[in-house]
């Protein structure tokens, strides 16, 4: 896969250098997409060992670290290399293909969709894999993120990249002079990485579960804008709708090969929700000068079956069965953060995560939570040498994090650089 | 039956009359484009404006609001030239409006009408936020002025064809005054004929070519780059006995650089505005060009 993508790149760009020295008269590069490389490096300090980081856990919340591009490793890490090519079709599409390699990762197409342009009336249909629009993060590239990492509710319930798929989507957006825009999603709702919503069958022990029909997964949202001035505020609220087959390994601990992972526990609910709520405030001082404020609030009901191990007592885990009990299980949590961008080149900000205590109830009755408040805290402060390169230094106080059972806050200390080539990119709405 | 169908023909005459006299929905990237649109459109257009006039016209702050007004819009005035590249793709693509989407007939690029000066022979951003197509800042020679007019004029025409006529007397009543205006500021600028000018950013390039100057440097070393007090002392040293007659600063920049300069190399220097609406004085197209070839030749 790796050396496709690099014989892919060095085919293009030879492409582009002949077809620029060449008096070829069929030369098309006036056709080729527009392209963009976004390169990201980081050197990370941490208190905490990477074979341990391996097995933090959010108890009730996030089983195992998430999958992500940025590397939380100690040292000097290469993250990730995204490469974006966009280009009309024709008249009446634009295409759109983002793939990203990471080492341990490999090439990952995070996106490629077609959008049309010839629906009237403020219709807009994509069609495609593509990342959801829900929420306020949910769609944004690790690129354009405000802080290092994902917020700690996105980790837990969405996923590090947030929930993306292969669907369509269908906008409207209101002939009003603010932003009005109504969203619905339709996704295949399979995935190999579930953290909410997998809609594919399972075997655990002696049960399995069917797949479910698909497509599986429907989300909708409403988002609106309006400003007063140099204040302008920006309002969402989203619903994500579909089917949780999850089963959940945990490590053995003590064994040589730490891959080595044994089903712990399974989950089947047919009609889990995810809900949340969104509000940015965002002050313009003047040409160069912000002030943002931005929260987000996530909240899933997960009503269905757990399937535990009955392990019969015996040392042989063939003969296990799986225990069938009714869970009903609520996790919310939200983030905050405030943004100020001081300068032409330096913006500065502060995000407080925060997880609230989890509503679980199996067989009916309500399980005992622990007393932890679980929190993180981030500040970060940014060199934009230009709009094209970015410095930022990071520090996390994390006090969401088990191991062994037993809260361990990790602090982490980041430096990331990012680089931007190609085509334009572009300002964000941050 | 009969009834109902004449209640829906008479419904559907009635709205296309109150439609036709519905002003056209414009938007326009700037504060500048917006005055001469209103000139030529007068009651018979309704603009939007998506900068406001204090702001970098390369780091507009992309207002989710503004995807509503896009939305809407009959038609779309750009500055073009790559000044907008930073910001108004995305807002387009949220607007999926059919009329102004990029190549779609309503998206009206002005910079295609003029000719554009200081085109770089090789793009490469080590030599910071160039433009391929040319410098962007055509607008503020006032010479550029009714080729803009008139792109705006054919534009509005091509929404309403009905009213070409009211567009095109309006707009021949515009550069009338536009011509009266025009001999004044040939003669202000004729004053400084020939000088050496400094600058802070590549904004008065075309304003400096029909005053016959020079730009004698930039404080940006590049364009977009911050200067260092490095290069400012290479100012200073190279601005040594060459008379350069001003130091101009600008509207959305920082002023302490060009007072410094101004200072330490001797040289007076003017804050000139970058576009209507930067200063409460510039509240049109002509006070825009009043207020740089007077600050300018003062």
């Amino acid at each position: 896969m790796k050396r496709i993508f690099v014989v892919l790149l060095i085919l293009l760009v030879s492409g582009i250098l002949y077809a620029q020295s060449n008096d070829n008269p069929f030369i098309q590069n006036k056709f080729n997409p527009d392209m963009s490389l976004i390169a990201d490096f980081a050197f990370v300090s941490s208190d905490i060992r990477d074979e341990s980081r391996e097995r933090l856990e959010i108890p009730e919340f996030m089983h195992h670290m998430p999958h992500s591009h940025m590397n939380k490793n100690r040292g000097i890490t290469f993250n990730y290399l995204e490469l974006a090519l966009s280009a009309p079709v024709d008249p009446y599409f634009d295409l759109v293909a983002i793939s990203t390699y990471a080492p341990g990762h490999g090439i990952e197409i995070e996106e490629v969709y077609a959008d049309t342009k010839f629906l009237p009336y403020g219709f807009g249909l994509r069609l495609g894999l593509f990342k959801s629009d829900i929420g306020r993060q949910n769609s944004k590239h690790a690129h354009i993120w405000d802080f290092y990492d994902s917020p700690v509710i996105y980790d837990s319930l969405l996923g590090t990249e947030g929930l993306s798929g292969a669907g369509f989507r269908l906008t409207y957006t209101f002939p009003v002079d603010f932003l009005l825009q109504l969203g619905t999603e339709v996704f295949q709702g399979s995935t190999d990485e579930p953290v909410s919503f997998n809609a594919d069958g399972f075997t655990f022990l002696d049960k399995t579960i069917e797949p479910a029909s698909k497509p599986a997964l429907f989300t909708g949202y409403i988002k609106t804008s309006f400003d007063f001035g140099d204040h302008i505020f920006l309002l969402g609220s989203s619903v994500i709708y579909g089917q949780s087959n999850l089963v959940h390994s945990h490590h053995h601990h003590g064994e040589e090969e730490a891959e080595e992972s044994h089903p712990d526990h399974a989950v089947s609910a047919s009609g889990t929700i995810l809900y949340g709520f969104d509000l940015t405030y965002k002050y313009i001082v003047d040409a160069y000068r912000y002030l943002s404020f931005e929260g987000e609030y996530l909240s899933r009901i997960i009503d269905g079956n757990l399937y535990l191990a009955n392990d019969n007592g015996t040392a042989d885990e063939s003969d296990d069965v799986a225990l069938e009990k009714k869970l009903y299980k609520t996790n919310s949590g939200l983030y905050v953060q405030t943004l100020f961008k001081f300068d032409k080149r330096w913006r500065t900000g502060i995000r407080l995560d925060y997880l609230f205590e989890p509503d679980i109830r199996i067989d009916e009755q309500s399980l005992e939570q622990e007393d932890e408040k679980l929190y993180k805290l981030s500040c970060m402060l940014e060199y934009y040498f230009t709009e094209f390169s970015r410095l930022r230094f990071q520090y996390n106080y994390d006090h969401t994090k088990y191991f062994e059972e037993r809260m361990l806050p990790v602090q982490e200390f980041i430096l990331s650089l990012n680089f931007a080539v190609g085509s334009h990119g572009h300002i964000h709405f941050n | 039956m009969k009834n109902i169908l004449l209640t829906v023909l008479l419904t559907l005459f009635i709205s296309s009359v109150l439609l036709a006299e519905e002003p056209i929905k414009v938007v326009v990237t700037y504060p500048y484009l917006e005055s001469i649109v209103k000139e030529i459109g007068k009651e018979k257009v309704d603009v939007s404006t998506l900068a406001k006039g204090t702001e970098d016209p390369h780091f507009v702050v992309p207002k989710p609001s503004l995807i509503g007004r896009l939305r809407q819009a009959d038609i779309l005035f750009i500055n073009g030239a790559s000044l907008e590249i930073g910001f108004l793709p995305p807002l387009l693509k949220q607007a999926n409006n059919t009329k102004i989407n990029p190549g779609a007939d309503y998206l009206i690029d002005l910079s295609k009408r003029v000719e554009l000066i200081d085109k770089p022979e090789n793009v490469s951003r080590s030599e910071g936020d160039v433009h391929p197509e040319g410098n962007p800042h055509y607008y503020l020679s006032y010479n550029n002025l009714p080729k803009i007019a008139e792109g705006i004029r054919d534009g509005l025409i091509k929404v309403r064809p009905g009213s070409k006529e009211f567009f095109e007397k309006n707009c021949s009543s515009f550069l009338k005054r536009y011509e009266e205006k025009k001999e004044k500021w040939d003669s202000l600028l004729g004053k400084i004929n020939g000088c050496k000018l400094i600058q802070y950013h590549r904004l008065f390039n075309y304003v400096a070519k029909d005053a016959k100057c020079t730009i004698f440097a930039e404080i940006e070393p590049k364009p977009g780059i911050p200067p260092t007090a490095k290069h400012l002392e290479e100012i200073i040293k190279k601005a040594n006995g060459q008379s350069v007659l001003k130091i101009i600063g600008d509207d959305y920049h920082e002023t302490k650089s060009v007072k410094r300069l101004s200072e330490e190399a001797k040289i007076p220097y003017v804050i000139l505005p970058h576009d209507v609406k930067s200063f409460d004085e510039v509240k049109d197209i002509f006070s825009l060009y009043d207020t740089v070839v007077g600050r300018l030749s003062e």
